[in-house]
């Protein structure tokens, strides 16, 4: 019968291949005497996947071979870059669940407060912060794309993927200037109640310019959510140039700059949403909510870990293109 | 407490370092050496963070495998680079431990 393999023997596993090839079996040893004498499995395990971690970041003790560091520099790339994917999902539902809400009685004309104001601004902020991010991505796709395009003629995800992008963003663009007066209204609502405040009467229904933006949209979407996967299977598929990995490696630091701030300017958002005097019942007010209340913390949380994810991505991947440069040489 | 922490933050390539200049020992032989002179035990994947660094910068060097378990030995320039290190961690605690005597007296 096939034992059940351990913690630390998962541990162990959690190595890199050409790691694993050299040091498994004596590790496996020291970790044999270590539990022998008593120290509990667990912590030994933690200790071998932060070192698991380290050697997957740093290739310390990795082969010589440029080819070998070219794949490393390639999936480092992927782990600083994908997250950006992840961020944008992240921005969606911070975006549709915060806004101005308030309650105006006798035609009081209310302002925002200090931190009021202050959410805004670091909401723009958050927004340019990601037109930045967009600019970047698809700098570094053109580049990508134009190093791959020999190499996936026969493959129609990246075609689909680019289409949708661009019939996508075409639509809405093309539909903005119309739609623009049909959407924005200077009406307020209370998040999470069916109750409006200065709200113009609105036809039922869609307007044309509404529902071609809803089709583009749509065509975004399919592009986005097929993106990951195109990047991934092309940037996996074959081994990337030298100049390639390097406006790779410039990309992903942009990128992963743009995600640090774009969490630092939300949780900043989030301290001075929670900053805000709490309405009171009958009073004239208008603040800058977010209807997550205290989910606001796990978004945030969200944005940390994507951060922390694409900045080890970064780090490894300028390691590891210098190691590749230099064995290229 | 704060002192304990601060005693034991001592640089891990420093520490297998000054245990291999005592001889080729392999993982485990390593780990317990360094608990007995310096207090501090490594972890598994922190000592072989540590050798494998070493190796690669040409400061320990792996002897034929024992079973399942390799010795590592000290180089020629890992002697050298520790030496230079333990000359200028020495001049630095000689300095702070006068400066403290006479911040004291």
């Amino acid at each position: 019968m096939k034992s059940v393999p351990t913690v630390t023997e998962l541990s162990l596993r959690t190595y890199p291949k050409w790691w694993q090839e050299r040091y498994r079996d004596e590790m496996q040893a020291v970790v044999d005497g270590l539990m022998e004498e008593g120290t509990s499995s667990i912590s030994l395990a933690v200790n071998l996947i932060g070192g698991s971690l380290r050697a997957r970041m740093l290739g310390t003790g990795a082969p010589t071979s440029a080819r070998l560091w070219t794949r490393r520099t390639q999936t480092a790339l992927l782990v600083a870059t994908l997250p950006w994917f992840a961020m944008i999902s992240l921005i969606v539902v911070f975006a549709a669940t915060t806004g101005e809400y308030g309650s105006f009685h006798g035609g009081t004309n209310v302002q925002l407060g200090q931190a009021g104001n202050m959410a805004r601004d670091l909401e723009s902020i958050v927004f340019l912060l990601l037109i930045g991010s967009l600019i970047t991505v698809l700098i570094g796709w053109s580049r990508l794309r134009g190093a791959l395009v020999h190499r996936n003629r026969g493959s129609w995800l990246p075609r689909v993927s680019f289409v949708a992008f661009i019939v996508g963003i075409v639509l809405i663009l093309v539909v903005l200037p119309f739609g623009h007066s049909a959407v924005t209204t200077t009406c307020y609502h209370v998040v999470g109640s069916s109750s409006t405040y200065n709200c113009p009467t609105m036809a039922p229904g869609l307007t044309t310019a509404q529902m071609i933006a809803r089709i583009g949209l749509g065509f975004t979407v399919i592009a986005f959510l097929l993106a990951p996967f195109v990047i991934a299977r092309s940037v996996r598929a074959g081994e990337l140039q030298i100049e390639v990995l390097r406006s790779g490696s410039r990309v992903a630091t942009a990128l992963s700059t743009l995600l640090i701030l774009m969490t630092l300017a939300i949780s900043a958002c989030g301290v001075a949403i929670s900053l805000q005097p709490t309405p009171q019942e009958g009073m004239s007010f208008l603040s800058e909510r977010s209807a997550l209340g205290g989910w606001l913390v796990l978004l945030v949380v969200g944005f940390v870990i994507t951060a922390v994810i694409s900045s080890l991505g970064t780090f490894a991947a300028r390691k590891s293109y210098r190691r590749t440069v230099s064995l290229e040489v | 407490m704060a002192v304990r922490g601060w005693r034991r933050a001592q640089d891990p390539a420093l520490l297998v370092l000054t245990s291999l200049a005592a001889g080729p020992m392999h993982g485990y032989a390593l780990i317990k050496d360094i608990e007995a002179i310096a207090g501090v035990t490594l972890g598994p994947g922190t000592l072989y963070g540590v050798l494998s660094r070493l190796e690669e910068e040409g400061f320990v060097e792996s002897l034929p495998a024992e079973d399942r378990r390799r010795p590592y030995r000290i180089t020629g320039v890992g002697a050298i680079a520790l030496r230079e290190r333990l000359q200028v961690t020495s001049t630095v605690a000689a300095i702070g431990l006068r400066r403290l005597g006479t911040a004291l007296a």
